[in-house]
């Protein structure tokens, strides 16, 4: 079997949820990354939306800093403004899914990227939404990447939400206003796939990689980690999907990315 | 009519202590020369208004320039890491506390738009659940409010006016009357530009009129719009301008690594900002190698 990191098994499971054909939503971060490996495995004919309002159509060699750094230039099939793709597809409803990175994620699903603690005296004061809170608020179909391994990185509940999940669970989401076809699908972390139960809106264990055990995952989340009757398993990679995983880490690591492990 | 001035007039005449400026400009075409004139100046007590609060906002906090802060995040995207000295405004007071008032990027586009549409709000997306809704400071109860949409009866959030006294705007090219170009993807750059009802423009290149009337789709501020026009050339290093030159995301790294600590960015500022008279001193500094390895060629 072809040896991996769960953190790239993160990266490989991500870029599997593109179909060839999408047009989706690209967070910064991971999602840049997953998205990439997508474009060149499986999916060349993806559109890559941005915040700042380009539009990538084909893979660019160099990786960018963020969604909105113009070296993307000559991959651009668009380039308007925030109105038109944060604001427009998106919140329209024109793309099948979004990715979002999840440094901090709840069993409801609410990420937190703005303060460690109390928000007006924080341990630690992280970047702040950005588009994240609009990501949770419109997005279709909204799958969470998290590189995490320990339960700070999936508190019961987080200090602050940043992006909303299901908030409080149940029908809470729907009665803060936010639309019923809007939503977390699945968190993608380098513990294993979670998805969310459709009544109580709790994440559960959904799925896991080759090797994992079950007991260490349930002691690594901040709540009571209820797992599905028949997990699912998700198969090893292969020798090129692993190739590819690697060279896109090794591309983003000399552009400065900190990358896990390395 | 000829607008033009050097930065150090246009921030001694336009820029005054205690108002609200909004710097253009998401991660791209950011007003890094603004900004260091603001500080060279010595200006006080300012409410930034910025969508991508980035390092120019760090710089500008450091430096004690800021009272206030409106902004979706701020940050060193190149790590990423933190944007240190906001951590530390935020943390410890240093250098002085700073309050901070916080939108998701949608609906401070949505409060941008409203105040360069003239309207006198604007509807934006879900907030409610979210800390964004549930902490205020700056704009207290007036952040975002709640009403059920008078046609469908759902619940609507909805966002005052974000107008600042001054807009400051970073553009590709200019004429002298202020007519201003911006092409790429924009970012919110349309909307900002416009926020506010006095605007200064910096440009890459000063152009002929002739030029701006060949390709007026380029344009985002017609010359009415305009007060001042300064020729700043690298204007938005370490940021990145389209078909001029690339992000310097090594320059942003050293700064992450420069800013860890209060005499780190003290001597940051000495060396590229106090210690350079303006931004030809700046480019100077820079290096004509460096500037070379940026400059935009014809493939990303």
């Amino acid at each position: 079997m072809e040896k991996f990191t769960p953190f790239e098994m993160m990266i490989l499971t991500a870029a599997k949820q593109i179909k060839n054909g999408d047009a989706l939503f690209v967070g910064f971060h991971w999602p840049m990354v997953a998205s990439r490996v997508a474009r060149r495995l499986h999916a060349p004919d993806i559109y890559s939306v941005y915040e700042g309002g380009g539009v990538e159509r084909t893979y660019c060699p160099v990786m960018p800093n963020t969604g909105a750094d113009l070296i993307l230039g000559p991959h651009l099939a668009f380039a308007g403004e925030t109105y038109d793709t944060l604001c427009g597809f998106l919140a329209a409803g024109h793309l099948r899914l979004s990715m979002i990175d999840a440094p901090m994620v709840d069993r409801y699903g609410n990420i937190n990227s703005t303060c460690i603690g109390p928000y007006r005296q924080p341990k630690a004061r992280l970047a702040g939404s950005g588009g994240a809170a609009d990501l949770g608020a419109n997005s279709r179909k909204l799958i969470m990447l998290s590189d995490r391994t320990t339960k700070d990185g999936y508190p019961a509940r987080v200090d602050y939400v940043t992006t909303p999940g299901y908030l409080d669970g149940f029908d809470s989401r729907i009665k803060a206003g936010f639309r019923p076809d809007t939503g977390p699908e699945m968190i993608i972390s380098c513990l294993g796939l979670f998805k969310f139960d459709p009544v109580s809106k709790e994440a559960y264990l959904w799925g896991v990689y080759p090797g994992a055990e079950v007991e260490k995952i349930r002691t690594s989340v901040g709540w009571e980690l209820k797992v599905a009757d028949k997990l699912a398993a998700i198969p090893p990679p292969e020798t090129e999907e692993m190739k590819v995983v690697r060279e896109e880490l090794d591309i983003a690591e000399s552009r400065l990315w900190k990358i896990p492990g390395r | 009519m000829n607008k033009l001035r050097t930065m150090k007039e246009a921030v001694a005449e336009f820029v005054q202590d205690g108002q609200s400026v909004l710097i253009s400009g998401f991660s791209i075409n950011q007003g890094y020369a603004f900004a260091h004139e603001i500080i060279r100046q010595k200006k006080k007590d300012l409410t930034l208004i910025r969508s991508s609060g980035d390092i120019l906002a760090d710089q500008l906090i450091g430096a004690g320039c800021l009272k206030r802060v409106i902004s979706p995040y701020v940050w060193n995207p190149t790590g990423p890491s933190s944007a240190y000295c906001f951590r530390r405004a935020i943390e410890k007071g240093i250098p002085h506390p700073i309050e901070l008032e916080e939108f998701s990027f949608a609906s401070f586009c949505m409060a941008i738009y409203a105040a360069a549409h003239g309207l006198p709000f604007m509807p934006t997306y879900p907030l409610e659940g979210t800390g964004i809704f549930q902490h205020r400071s700056i704009l207290g109860p007036d952040k975002v409010r709640v009403m059920e949409s008078p046609f469908s009866g759902e619940k609507v959030c909805l966002v005052k006016p974000l107008a600042p006294d001054i807009c400051l705007v970073h553009v590709q090219r200019a004429d002298p009357e202020g007519n201003a170009q911006v092409w790429g993807p924009l970012g919110d750059i349309r909307g900002t530009a416009n926020a506010g009802k006095r605007v200064i423009v910096s440009a890459e290149e000063i152009v002929d009129p002739a030029t701006i009337l060949k390709e007026p789709y380029k344009t985002v501020l017609p010359g009415f719009r305009v007060a001042a026009v300064v020729h700043e050339p690298w204007g938005a290093h370490p940021s990145d301008v389209f078909e001029y030159y690339y992000r310097d995301i090594w320059f942003q790294a050293d700064y992450g690594s420069a800013s860890r600590t209060v005499e780190g960015f003290q001597k940051f500022l000495e060396e590229w900002v106090y210690g350079v008279e303006n931004r030809a001193g700046y480019l100077k500094k820079l290096g004509t190698k460096k500037q070379g390895e940026l400059r935009w060629r014809k493939q990303g």
